[in-house]
């Protein structure tokens, strides 16, 4: 099957080994990866604090070069390693107009955050992944409440050898990174990872994985800072992994 | 323009401006609990009254109702009951008081203030809550007032008939409609009563017994 | 905790000036994360337990929808029956309209004390000022309500008005109002509260609380609680009267089944709430029990202005069950009076800034992580997420005009900040110099401390957070070689 993969800036940027484990991933699932370099940003950080008209501009620009990758390269799915970004690209037919709008609906029928596709599309839980270690999943916001993403990443978690899955009871609770919030008042967004790290502390983890970057970011951030040795990993690092670990 | 003219005027040209219409909603049908016989409405009204902290006395008729109201009555120690006018209320009442001095309806309300029991019937009971409905001064069901004698004494004690029980809310509901059809209206009030007061307004931490009735008993009349 | 006199405002003072103390105070912080975690739970138990959960949910929205598009003929309709019942209906625009039709009637009656049960459109109003002021003396009679009135407080929950305060916060505060020791234990400082509250019922001459809902069909309103007090409230004083907000008229009697099983569900965690009490119209004998008039007010304050959009339109169907609240991170975090306002948490942040005036409270639509915790709890379905987006994008649209000077400078920072940002965004190029810089100023700030701290919107960031050390490449470059390695 051809994919189409969209990477997300953050990763782009800042989480590189996350994007290439996600590759590898859906590689190792019979997948032809994709990878248009002129993708950029899905345009959710201006959408999210309400700059419209300049998220209206990245998202278009977005939504046209994924249509073009369906359309033109028959890429059957996009996959993005981002409930966020995923979400995002499903929103999009809101803030567009027009065509735009037809064009986004169509590309997000499309869209599936990674390990979503992996469980729901490709039907694979078990990706012959193998990591050593005891490690609780944190639902991101987006891809729990906007995507119905639970399940999924818990079955494939499941499935690797060597690691052992505990569930803490703030597992869905919000990590306090929410875009600009983490900047403009990051008091109660410190508080709020503060209230998961307290817990995750007492579990004996070696990392907390999630479906999300930014919320790594924002939870490893916080960890570095308090002294912690819990690793903050992506899903696709662990799928990833033939053997590594903890 | 009135205010009153002036708000619907605003109303109406935002509802205009929105073009949002979606349908009207039908009236759904009334929710039951299924297929339950009489027994089953009795064990469940029961079951979730004691659930929350009410007392559910089955008896089979109202003599042996005057047993539960005299060990009620004895549990109180001394005080004045207050009781409402039914006639079922009368009986009883007059049968278990013993040495305790008997407040009426009419009472003054300082003295009903002062009652450390209240006696009245109620009218439904809802089996899924355990609640007992009470309308209060309708001409239909103008048996008694309920709405001071049931609220104000610490101890709340209900006489239901069996028959009275309904399974849902919904159904109390229904009932209550039905004696509100056409011309005629709705009882002034009709109270939905679920066990005793209570709060959790100081740390969450659930006391029983506020403003209204600190012991809620309910004797079911179940042959009646 | 502002134990402000000034008290009585729909909004009164700005997020970013109360927060940080908030978040400072350690007992808060614990009675906070007590109560939330412990009502949400209950709640969480409670709804499972109920299979057509969603379906309610489904319902229970539609109807709203259906009432507030239809709002103007529902409102005639509960007038005309209302009437018809011998309750006075009046209609209020403003709050000002509002309080003094109140203290009219109190007036009239000559009312000297009034006893009031829990009303969230009371303190929208400040009517207890205005009864004051009028010579009425007002006594709130929930124990949570009447707890923040002899604190001089305001509520910090729409439904657990004292949540904020511990049991020994409550035994040290009775202490110093009521003049004598106090016992330690929950149940004896209910039964406190209980006596001092008996006498006011009892001498009241009015009594005054909300609706949780009219209906429109029998002219009938509903009123729900746990404690007793609004049954004595509704049924000792001679004179009734109900506060009611415009939205909260319902078509039919048979629709409270919906919202019963869902209110004390989402509100509390119980299957049912102890009382309910539906008032249609006076006593209608002169030996019957209840009083002789009931007046029902109409209050709009604004909230016609919501109904222009199907967007902010949902914000009408909340029945302030306080489910949203008690699920918050953020209000978990603060509590409720860091938000500077009558109505706070997740409802409050959409509520308040569309009563008041987006420039009013400018900075509530963006105290949220938009984490969307709000949203699954919600029994009306109201997308809270939604509106906050719908109100920052219209904070944006409306330029630097907010009253408070943090809104005003982040929208104009952030205007140009996003505009730089989509113009890099849009070409592949720019985007990759941009990303280029914005490790390098990552890499700098890790290394060089001095530009972590004052690098613009970095040092937000770095306060209690390390930054990720920056990779050299990104993934596109490393993708760039895989595909050249493969290639060759």
């Amino acid at each position: 099957m051809n994919v189409a993969f969209f990477a997300s800036c953050l990763i782009d940027q800042f989480r590189p080994d996350v994007g290439l484990a996600a590759v590898d991933v859906l590689e190792r699932c019979g997948c032809t990866v994709i990878f248009d370099e002129r993708q950029t940003c899905c345009g959710q950080p201006a959408f999210n604090s309400g700059h419209h008209a300049e998220a209206r501009d990245v998202c278009q620009r977005a939504i046209h070069l994924l249509h073009e990758q369906v359309v033109q390269q028959g890429c059957e799915a996009i996959v993005c390693p981002s409930g966020s970004c995923a979400a995002m690209l499903h929103h999009a037919a809101g803030l567009l107009q027009g065509d735009d709008a037809d064009m986004a609906a169509s590309v997000a029928s499309h869209v599936h955050e990674l390990g979503s596709f992996l469980v729901d599309v490709l039907d694979r839980t078990d990706v012959e992944a193998d990591w050593s270690g005891r490690v609780t999943w944190h639902d991101a916001c987006h891809g729990l409440r906007d995507l119905g993403i639970r399940d999924q990443p818990r079955l494939l978690l499941n499935k690797v050898r060597g690691l052992e899955l505990v569930e803490a009871t703030t597992c869905d609770r919000c990590c306090g990174f929410g875009g600009t919030f983490s900047v403009s008042m990051p008091g109660i967004s410190l508080a709020m990872a503060d209230e998961k790290l307290d817990e995750l502390e007492g579990l004996g983890v070696d990392a907390v994985v999630s479906g999300d970057v930014s919320c790594l970011m924002q939870l490893e951030g916080r960890l570095r800072d308090r002294g912690s040795s819990i690793r903050g990993l992506h899903l696709a690092e662990i799928l990833a992994s033939r053997g590594a670990g903890s | 323009m009135t205010t009153r003219e002036d708000i619907l005027a605003r109303i109406r040209g935002h509802i205009d401006a929105s073009g949002v219409s979606p349908r009207p909603t039908e009236p759904v049908a009334v929710r039951t609990l299924g297929n339950v016989t009489q027994d089953d409405l009795v064990e469940e009204f029961a079951q979730q009254l004691e659930g929350v902290a009410g007392c559910c006395h089955r008896v089979g008729t109202l003599d042996e109702a005057v047993t539960v109201l005299a060990k009620i009555i004895a549990e109180s120690g001394e005080g004045m009951l207050a009781r409402s006018s039914e006639t079922r209320v009368i009986d009883l009442v007059e049968q278990a008081a013993g040495a305790w001095e008997v407040a009426t309806e009419q009472s003054p309300r300082e003295v009903l203030l002062d009652c450390a029991i209240g006696v009245t019937t109620a009218s439904w009971g809802i089996a899924e809550h355990g609640t007992i409905v009470m309308p209060s001064g309708d001409a239909d069901l103008d048996r008694e007032r309920t709405r001071l004698v049931a609220l104000l004494p610490l101890v709340h004690v209900a006489i239901l008939r069996a028959s009275d029980l309904v399974g849902t809310i919904s159904e109390a509901i229904a009932r209550v409609s039905s004696h509100g059809v056409g011309d005629r209206p709705l009882p002034p009030t009709v109270t939905f009563a679920t066990g005793p007061s209570r709060t959790a307004d100081i740390q969450q931490e659930l006391v029983l017994g506020v403003h209204g009735p600190h012991a809620q008993h309910v004797i079911l009349l179940t042959a009646e | 905790m502002s134990g402000s006199g000034s008290i009585h405002h729909l909004k009164s003072r700005e997020f970013s000036t109360l927060y940080p103390s908030a978040l400072e105070n350690v007992e808060l912080r614990g009675a906070l994360a007590f109560g939330t975690k412990l009502v949400s739970n209950r709640r969480d138990n409670t709804v499972a337990a109920v299979d057509d959960w969603q379906d309610l949910r489904d319902r229970a929205s539609a109807i709203k929808a259906d009432v507030m598009s239809n709002l103007d003929h529902y409102l005639e309709t509960f007038e005309q029956q209302a009437q018809a019942v011998g309750t006075h209906v009046h209609w209020a625009s403003t709050p000002a309209e509002a309080r003094s039709i109140i203290t009219g009637i109190a007036q009239q009656h000559g009312a000297s004390l009034a006893v009031k049960s829990k009303s969230m459109v009371s303190e929208e109003i400040g009517l207890n000022e205005a009864l004051e002021q009028s010579g009425v003396r007002p006594v709130e009679t929930d124990l949570g309500e009447w707890i923040v009135q002899i604190a001089n407080e305001t509520p910090s929950h729409i439904v657990a008005p004292a949540l904020h305060r511990s049991r020994e916060d409550v035994r040290e505060l009775f202490a110093r109002v009521l003049q004598r020791p106090m016992p330690e234990d929950a149940e004896g400082l209910t039964e406190v509260a209980r006596l001092e509250l008996r006498q006011a019922f009892a001498d009241a001459d009015i009594g005054i609380s909300g609706a949780n809902f009219l209906v429109a069909e029998t002219g009938s309103f509903l009123v729900l609680e746990n404690e007793g007090n609004i049954r004595m409230t509704t049924s000792l004083p001679r004179v009734h009267i109900a506060l009611v907000g415009i939205e909260k008229v319902l078509p039919r009697l048979s629709d409270l089944d919906v919202f019963l099983r869902l209110i004390g569900r989402s509100g509390t965690g119980q299957k049912l709430t102890s009382y309910q009490t539906l008032v249609t119209g006076p006593r209608r004998r002169a030996d019957d029990d209840g009083p002789d008039e009931i007046h029902v007010v109409l209050l709009d304050n604004s909230r016609s202005s919501l109904l222009g959009n199907a967007v902010t339109a949902q914000t009408l169907g909340c029945i302030r069950c306080g489910a949203c609240l008690n699920t918050c991170p953020v209000y978990r975090q603060i509590g409720g009076h860091a938000y500077g306002s009558v109505y706070p948490g997740p409802i409050g942040a959409i509520l308040t800034p569309q009563l008041a005036g987006l420039h009013e409270a400018s900075q509530l639509p963006f105290a949220s992580s938009l984490c969307g915790a709000c949203r699954d709890v919600c029994p009306v379905k109201i997308d809270i997420p939604e509106v906050l987006l719908h109100l920052r994008a219209r904070s944006v649209e409306e330029g630097p005009s907010a009253r408070d000077a943090v809104t005003n400078k982040k929208i104009r920072q952030q205007g140009g900040g996003f505009r730089m940002w989509s113009w890099a965004m849009r070409s592949p190029w720019r985007y990759r110099m941009a990303g280029r810089v914005a490790r390098t100023m990552a890499w700098l700030a890790i290394r060089v401390p001095l530009v972590g701290r004052c690098a613009g919107p970095l040092r937000g960031w770095t306060a209690g957070r390390s930054l990720p050390s920056p990779p050299r490449r990104s993934f596109r470059s490393e993708m760039a070689r895989r595909r050249s390695e493969r290639r060759s």
